[in-house]
C-alpha cells in the first residue's frame, strides 16, 4: 500500500481543548457530543495517562466518593472528568439544549467541581445551539466556560490555546475586572490597594517576597508532564524564583485567579501559548518571555534561565552549578561509549512534533551530542518565528532540508516521536531505536515521574540516546 | 453600551433595503455605523457600497490561511464611511450556511471588527432556520431587534417564527424586540393585518415604509433612498427610525403567537381569540377570559413609536405563546418520533460508540485498500487511536507485529472550516484521487457527523470507481446511522456486496473466518490459536472476513466450503444469517471455541465436515491429556473454593467447566447487561445460581451474604474486599483449550498470597495529595 497513509492523523484541536481544560484541577469538561468523541478522551487516553477521578459532591465532613464510571450510564463511561451528553441524530435535528441542560443539572447536583467547561463536538458546533446562558443559569455561582467551536482539523496546539484564551476571556478577566471595580468602590480598600502598590511597585505581592513566574503552554497531555513540572519548579527554585501557576497542567482555578500576581509569564511552547502571553500583557500589563521551545539540553536550559534571570534580576549561579555537575556526569558516560565506538558523534536522528519541540530537541542533539538530523517532521503546531530559527539552525550545520523528508522514509538510527510512528517504522523492518517524546506511548506505564526537560531531563535524554545506540556497539 | 441592531424578516421582504437606508440615516445623524449582511446571497451592503461587490468573510476565509487573515480584506467603507461586511455562505444546496454565519461572526469578533463603530446593524436572513442563523440574535450580539414585515400572511408568519427564535434565547421576560418595521405592499386590509399582529404580539409598529418608486430608483442608481434628491416622505421614515434608535427605543419581550392564533389574528377566521394563560400554550376559546391576562402583561401600555398610540388599549385582542420549561404546542415544530405529549423528547438509550468508528475499525482490515475518513481530523484521530492501541500493546508486551493495527491504511480528508461551510465533496474527490494514485485494491469512504449534517452526497463518490479499484461509500454519518456495532454491520455488508464474487464455487479444504471484529488485544492471539488447530488438521484459511483480508481474498470468499464465526455475538449471528441467505454459505456450528469442551466439539464438527475425523481426534487426544494433567495440578490449591462472579460477558462455559472440573463452586453469577442484549451465560443454566440484570450496587451485600473465596469481575479494582481474592476477567477470552486453565493458574498464585497488597490501603493518601 501507500505506506504513508496515517501521516495526516494527529490530535485535533478539540483534543487540545479538552486536555487544556481537564488540566485544571477539579474541573468538569462536559463534552457536548456523541460517545464516539467521548471514547478517546476517556478509555483510550486513560490507558496512556492515568488521571485522577471526579468525585461526588461531598457532604460536610463526609468521605470522598468517586463518580461511578465503570459502566455506561447517562453521562459517564470511564475517566470521569470528561462526561458527555452522548448526542445522536435526533439531537442534531431538534437541538442539544435539552440534553445538555439535563446533564448540567445532574453535574450541579451530584458532582463536586470548581469549574465547568462545555466543549461542543464538531457535529454539535454546526447546529449553533447557544448553551452558555443555559449553563450559567443552571450551574449558578460556579464559573462556566463555553467552547462553542472546537475547530475543524486544527492542531492540538490551536485547540489548547483557544481553550486557555476562552477561560481568560470568559472567566478570569471579567472576574478580575469586577473585583477591581468593587475594590475601587470601597474607599478603605482603595487606600489599602494604593499602599500596596506603593510598596510593591505592582499590585498583589508582599514586599521582599520571591519573584514568581507563570509557565504557559504545559499540558497534561505531554508525555512526561508531571516530571517536567517538578523539574522546572526545582530549577526555578534554584534561581530563587517560584512557579506561581501553570494553566492546563494541574493548577487549580484558585491558583489561576492568582495569575496576575506573577512577575513574569514564561511561554514555554509558543504554538501553545504565545497568544496567551500577549493577552495577559495587554489585559494585565504582565511582561512575557517567549522561549523558542521547551528547555531541552544543558545549553537550552541555561539560555532560558539567563534570559529570565536578566528580566527578573535574579542570580542563576546555583542553577549553573547544578547544570555543570550534570554535564560532568554526562561526559563520563558519553565518553565511555565514544571511546568504544565513536558514538554518538555523527549519529543520525529523526524527530516529529510541534515546531518548538523539534527545534529544542534538534538543537540539543546537534550542538551537544554532535548528531545529524535525517528527518524533522513538523506534524503539529507551527510557530513562524521558531520555524525560522529551525531553518537557521539547519543552515548553520549544513544539514540540508531534513524537514522535507517523510518520517516513515527515515533511515535514522534514533527516532524521537510518538509510539504510533515508532511502531509503524518497526513494521518496515528498520534498524533503529525509537524514543518516545510525545503521546501516545507504546504501553509503558510510568510511575516515577520522568522528564526530558531541564537538567534532569538532559541526563535522561542522554541515557535514552546512549542505550538506543547500544545495538551499534 | 454599543447598540447592536438585528433586522430580521422573511426573505424578499426588503430587509436589505431597510437595513441599508437605516444605516444611512443613522450615519447621517452622526453615528459610526457598521452593517453586517448575514444572508448567504450577500447583497445587503450593495447600496451602501454603491454597487461595488465586496468579498464575503467566508469566501475570504476559504482561501486564506488563518494566521494571515485580516479583517481589512472584508470590511469595506461605504456611504459616509459606513463599515460594510458580508458574511456570505456556500452555494445553495451544499455545505452548511448556518455554520458559515457562526464562523463569520467568530472571525469578526476575533479581529475586533466592531470596535471602531458605535452602532452595528445586522441584516439577517428571513427565517431562523437553525442555530447558526440565530447567532445575531444571541445576547452577546443584538440588543435591539426589529422585525420587517408586510401584511402578507407568510411575511407575518415569518415574523412570528422569528419571535419564537428570540423567545428561545430570552424566555418570557427579557426585552430586546423594539418592534415592527412595516413595509407596505398595498394589500387589502394590510394595515389592519399588521396592526392586529402587532397588538397580539405586544409590539409597536415603529415605522411604516410606504410603497414608493423611490426604492426602485435608488436600486437603479445603486444608492440608498437617503442619497436621492427629493423623496422626503420616504427619507423621513428612516430618519424617524434612526431617531427612535438614537433615543434608545423601548424594548419588549418576544411573545410569539401560536399558529392558530396567528391565523385567527391576521385572517380573522373562526372568531376564536387566543391568549397567554399560565404556563401553557393551549388555545383558549372565549373572550372575557383572555382579556385580563393580556392586559396584565408587564409591557401593556408601553408602546413607543408613531403607531404605538393607536395600538395601546386595543391589546385585548390576540395572545401569545408562553415560555417556560414546557415545549410550546407549536404546530410548525417538526413531529418528534415517539413523543406522545410533545412535552419531552422520546427516551433513547445512549449509543455505544459511533457507526463511523465501527465502520473504520473494520475497514482498515481490508489490507490493500485505502480507508478515507471524510471528517475533521478529530474523528479519524480517535478511531486511529482505537485501532492502533492493541497494535502498540501487542508489539510492546508480546512482540507481535499487527500491521493493520500498527500502520492502518487510513487517511482523513481533514475537513476544515471551508469544507464545513461550503461542502466537502471537492476535498473528498481530491483525497480519493490521491489514494487511487497508489493503485490500492479498493477505496473505502466513511462519513462522519460533520459530513452527514452538512449533507455531502457520499454515494456520489462511488462514481469515481475504476475497473480494478472500486470506491465504496459507507454513509455512517458519525453516530447518526447508529452506534459502533451498526457501523461494523454497515461496513461488513457493504464490503461483501461490493467485493464478493458470486460466480466463485467452493472447493478444497478451506474455511473463511467471519466477524473477527473489535479492538481487543486477544484478536490476533485467537486467530493464531485457531490457525494452529486448523493447520494441524490440514485446513487452510481462505479469507478472514474481516480480520485482515485483501480485496482478492474477499472476491474469492465463496471458494471456501465452510465458514467459521469468530465470536458468537448477536452481531456475529446476524452476519452469519445474512451470508447464508444472500450467498447460501455453509457455517460450522458455533464460533471460535473457547475452553476445553467447546474446542473438542468444534474440532470434531470440523473433522466431520472435511472428512478428517482422525486428524481431529489426534489433536484432541494430545490436548486432552495435557489439559487433564493441568486440572489435577490445580486441585490441591483450588478445590472447594467458592466463586462469586459478575460479568458483562456471555458464553462463560469455558470458565465454568474449568472451575467444575477442579471442584470449585459458583455461589453466585450476576449478569450486568448494560447493553440490554440477549444474554446466555451457559448451556446449563440449571446448574448455576444466575441473576440476570444484576445491579452493580448490590455487590457489597452479595459478598457479605455469600462469603465467596474468589470474586471475579470485568473490573477488579472496584471490588477489592477483605476476606476474598479478587481477579478480573478478559473482555475477549482466549480461544482454544486453555482459556480457563490460564485463569485458574492465576488464582492459585493469588490464593498463595498472604493478605492483599498494602498499596490498596493508600487510596486516602492519594486523595490527600493528588485530588
Amino acid at each position: 500500500m501507500t505506506g504513508h497513509c496515517s501521516k495526516n492523523i494527529t490530535p485535533d484541536s478539540i483534543t487540545g481543548m479538552i486536555f487544556a481544560m481537564e488540566g485544571i484541577k477539579n474541573t468538569v469538561v462536559l463534552l457536548n457530543g456523541p460517545m464516539g468523541c467521548k471514547f478517546y478522551h476517556s478509555t483510550t487516553s486513560q490507558f496512556l495517562a492515568l488521571r485522577p477521578p471526579l468525585y461526588l459532591s461531598a457532604a460536610e465532613g463526609g468521605e470522598k466518593a468517586p463518580v461511578d464510571y465503570n459502566f455506561l450510564n447517562d453521562w459517564f463511561f470511564r475517566q470521569s472528568r470528561v462526561p458527555s451528553t452522548y448526542l445522536d441524530g435526533y439531537d442534531y435535528v431538534y437541538g442539544t439544549k435539552e440534553k445538555a441542560a439535563e446533564g448540567l443539572r445532574y453535574l450541579k447536583e451530584n458532582v463536586g467541581f470548581d469549574l465547568l467547561v462545555i466543549v461542543n463536538s464538531p457535529g454539535a458546533s454546526l447546529i449553533g445551539d447557544h448553551l452558555l446562558e443555559t449553563a450559567r443559569e443552571i450551574i449558578g455561582s460556579r464559573p462556566v466556560v463555553m467552547l462553542e467551536s472546537p475547530g475543524y482539523s486544527g492542531s492540538f496546539c490551536d485547540g489548547y490555546q483557544e481553550a486557555i484564551l476562552a477561560l481568560l476571556r470568559q472567566v478570569l478577566l471579567p472576574e478580575r475586572e469586577q473585583k477591581e471595580s468593587r475594590e475601587a468602590a470601597g474607599q478603605e480598600e482603595k487606600k489599602r490597594e494604593g499602599q500596596r502598590q506603593q510598596e510593591n511597585g505592582r499590585g498583589g505581592k508582599e514586599n521582599g517576597s520571591a519573584k514568581s513566574v507563570n509557565l504557559l503552554g504545559m499540558s497534561i497531555w505531554q508525555r512526561y508532564w508531571e516530571g517536567d513540572l517538578a523539574e522546572l519548579k526545582r530549577l526555578f527554585s534554584l534561581c530563587g524564583i517560584q512557579v506561581n501557576c501553570c494553566p492546563g497542567a494541574g493548577s487549580s482555578l484558585a491558583e489561576l485567579r492568582r495569575l496576575p500576581e506573577a512577575d513574569l509569564n514564561v511561554v514555554l511552547y509558543p504554538e501553545m501559548s504565545r497568544k496567551t502571553g500577549e493577552l495577559l500583557r495587554e489585559a494585565w500589563d504582565m511582561p512575557c518571555y517567549v522561549c523558542p521551545g521547551p528547555p531541552v539540553g544543558f545549553d537550552g536550559v541555561i539560555r532560558m534561565f539567563e534570559e529570565i534571570g536578566r528580566i527578573l534580576e535574579t542570580d542563576i549561579s546555583p542553577l549553573r552549578e547544578a547544570c555543570d555537575r550534570a554535564r560532568a556526569l554526562a561526559w563520563n558516560k558519553i565518553d565511555g561509549i565514544y571511546q568504544m565506538c565513536g558514538l554518538p558523534d555523527g549519529c543520525t536522528f529523526a524527530i516529529e512534533g510541534d515546531s518548538s519541540v523539534v527545534y529544542a530537541y534538534s538543537r540539543f542533539f546537534m550542538e551537544y551530542l554532535g548528531m545529524m538530523p535525517d528527518c524533522l517532521s513538523l506534524t503539529g503546531g507551527k510557530d513562524a518565528e521558531v520555524s525560522e530559527m529551525l531553518r537557521q539552525l539547519l543552515d548553520e550545520y549544513g544539514a540540508g532540508s531534513p524537514e522535507k523528508k517523510e518520517i516513515l522514509d527515515t533511515r535514522a538510527e534514533l527516532v524521537f516521536g510518538e509510539a504510533n510512528t515508532i511502531a509503524a517504522l518497526k513494521t518496515r523492518n528498520r534498524a533503529f531505536c525509537g524514543i518516545e517524546i510525545s503521546q501516545p506511548g507504546m504501553g509503558y506505564t510510568d510511575v516515577l515521574p520522568k522528564t526530558q526537560l531541564g537538567v534532569t531531563g538532559s541526563l535522561f535524554l542522554i541515557e535514552q540516546v546512549l542505550n538506543g545506540l547500544m545495538s551499534k556497539l | 453600551m454599543k447598540q447592536e441592531i438585528a433586522v430580521y424578516g422573511k426573505g424578499g421582504i426588503g430587509k436589505s433595503t431597510v437595513s441599508a437606508n437605516l444605516s444611512a440615516a443613522l450615519a447621517l445623524s452622526g453615528r459610526k455605523v457598521l452593517q453586517i449582511g448575514c444572508d448567504p446571497k450577500h447583497d445587503s451592503t450593495r447600496l451602501l457600497m454603491h454597487g461595488e461587490r465586496i468579498p464575503t468573510v467566508l469566501d475570504y476565509l476559504k482561501d486564506t490561511e488563518q494566521s494571515r487573515a485580516s479583517v481589512d480584506a472584508v470590511l469595506k467603507k461605504g456611504f459616509l464611511g459606513i463599515g460594510c461586511v458580508e458574511a456570505g455562505g456556500p452555494q445553495p444546496g451544499v455545505g452548511c450556511a448556518g455554520r458559515g454565519i457562526i464562523s463569520a461572526f467568530e472571525f469578526l469578533k476575533e479581529h475586533r471588527a466592531k470596535d471602531p463603530y458605535d452602532i452595528i446593524v445586522y441584516d439577517v436572513l428571513g427565517d431562523v432556520v437553525c442555530g447558526g442563523f440565530a447567532v445575531p440574535v444571541r445576547r452577546e450580539y443584538a440588543n435591539t431587534i426589529y422585525l420587517v414585515t408586510s401584511g402578507e400572511y407568510m411575511a407575518l408568519y415569518a415574523a412570528n417564527n422569528i419571535l419564537r427564535g428570540i423567545r428561545n434565547y430570552d424566555g418570557d421576560t427579557f426585552r430586546r424586540v423594539a418592534g415592527i418595521i412595516y413595509n407596505v405592499r398595498n394589500l387589502e386590509d394590510e394595515d389592519g393585518r399588521v396592526h392586529r399582529f402587532a397588538q397580539a404580539a405586544g409590539l409597536p409598529v415603529c415605522v411604516r415604509v410606504p410603497r414608493s418608486g423611490a426604492f426602485a430608483r435608488a436600486e437603479e442608481q445603486n444608492v440608498t433612498v437617503m442619497e436621492l434628491e427629493g423623496y422626503r416622505e420616504e427619507q423621513a421614515v428612516f430618519r424617524e427610525l434612526a431617531r427612535q434608535i438614537n433615543e434608545e427605543p423601548e424594548r419588549y419581550p418576544a411573545r410569539p403567537l401560536s399558529d392558530e392564533a396567528l391565523e385567527e389574528t391576521i385572517l380573522g377566521r373562526g372568531g376564536k381569540i387566543y391568549a397567554a394563560v399560565g404556563n401553557t400554550a393551549e388555545a383558549q376559546e372565549g373572550t372575557e377570559r383572555e382579556k385580563a391576562p393580556a392586559e396584565d402583561r408587564p409591557d401593556a401600555g408601553q408602546n413607543a413609536g408613531q403607531d404605538a398610540g393607536q395600538d395601546a388599549g386595543e391589546r385585548s385582542v390576540g395572545g401569545a405563546e408562553t415560555v417556560g420549561n414546557d415545549v410550546p404546542d407549536c404546530a410548525s415544530c417538526p413531529a418528534r418520533p415517539g413523543d406522545q405529549d410533545d412535552s419531552r423528547p422520546p427516551l433513547r438509550p445512549s449509543l455505544y460508540g459511533c457507526a463511523f468508528n465501527g465502520a473504520a475499525t473494520v475497514a482498515v482490515h481490508l489490507t490493500d485498500a485505502v480507508v478515507i475518513a471524510h471528517s475533521p481530523k478529530a474523528c479519524a484521530f480517535y478511531t486511529w487511536q482505537n485501532i492502533s492501541s492493541p497494535g502498540r500493546k501487542n508489539l510492546f508486551n508480546r512482540g507481535i507485529l499487527m500491521p493493520s493495527a500498527i500502520s492502518p491504511n487510513f487517511v482523513c480528508t481533514d475537513m476544515g472550516q471551508p469544507e464545513v461551510v461550503f461542502g466537502g465533496m471537492d476535498r473528498l474527490r481530491d483525497c480519493v484521487r490521491e489514494a487511487m494514485e497508489g493503485r490500492p485494491g479498493a477505496v473505502v469512504v466513511i462519513s462522519s457527523c460533520v459530513s452527514g449534517i452538512i449533507g455531502d452526497d457520499l454515494a456520489a463518490i462511488e462514481a469515481m470507481s475504476q475497473p480494478e479499484i472500486p470506491v465504496m461509500a459507507i454513509q455512517a454519518d458519525g453516530d447518526i446511522a447508529g452506534d459502533y456495532m451498526t457501523g461494523i454491520r454497515m461496513c461488513m455488508r457493504t464490503l461483501a456486496e461490493k467485493l464478493i464474487d458470486p460466480a466463485r464455487k467452493p472447493s478444497g479444504r478451506r474455511v473463511n473466518l467471519v466477524n473477527e471484529t473489535g479492538v481487543s488485544n486477544n484478536l490476533d492471539t485467537n486467530y493464531r490459536t485457531v490457525k494452529r488447530l486448523l493447520d494441524e488438521m490440514g485446513i487452510s484459511v481462505n479469507c478472514r472476513y474481516l480480520g485482515d483480508a485483501s480485496c482478492d481474498e474477499m472476491r474469492r470468499f465463496l471458494e471456501a466450503p465452510v465458514n467459521i464465526l469468530a465470536a458468537d455475538t448477536a452481531e456475529g449471528r446476524e452476519l452469519r444469517d445474512w451470508l447464508i441467505s444472500r450467498y447460501h454459505c455453509t457455517f460450522l456450528e458455533g464460533a471460535f471455541p473457547v475452553g476445553y469442551q467447546a474446542t473438542k466439539d468444534w474440532l470434531r464438527r470440523l473433522g466431520d465436515l472435511f472428512d478428517c475425523r482422525e486428524q481431529a481426534e489426534q489433536v484432541i487426544r494430545a490436548e486432552e491429556k495435557r489439559w487433564l494433567a493441568e486440572i489435577e495440578a490445580l486441585k490441591p490449591a483450588l478445590a472447594g473454593k467458592r466463586i462469586f462472579m459478575t460479568t458483562i460477558n456471555t458464553n462463560m462455559d469455558w470458565l465454568l467447566e474449568t472451575a467444575d472440573r477442579i471442584g470449585m463452586e459458583f455461589v453466585g453469577i450476576g449478569v450486568i447487561n448494560y447493553l440490554d442484549q440477549e444474554v446466555k451465560i451457559t448451556d446449563h443454566p440449571e446448574r448455576y445460581p444466575i441473576t440476570e440484570d444484576f445491579d452493580w450496587t448490590e455487590m457489597a451485600e452479595a459478598i457479605r451474604t455469600l462469603r465467596p473465596d474468589i470474586l471475579l469481575s470485568n473490573y477488579a479494582s472496584e471490588l477489592a474486599q477483605e476476606g476474598c481474592m479478587v481477579d478480573s476477567m478478559p473482555m475477549v477470552p482466549e480461544a482454544g483449550f486453555d482459556a480457563g486453565i490460564r485463569m485458574a493458574r492465576r488464582w492459585v498464585k493469588l490464593m498463595q498470597r498472604r493478605g492483599r497488597g498494602k498499596w490498596m490501603d493508600d487510596r486516602a493518601l492519594f486523595e490527600k495529595y493528588y485530588t
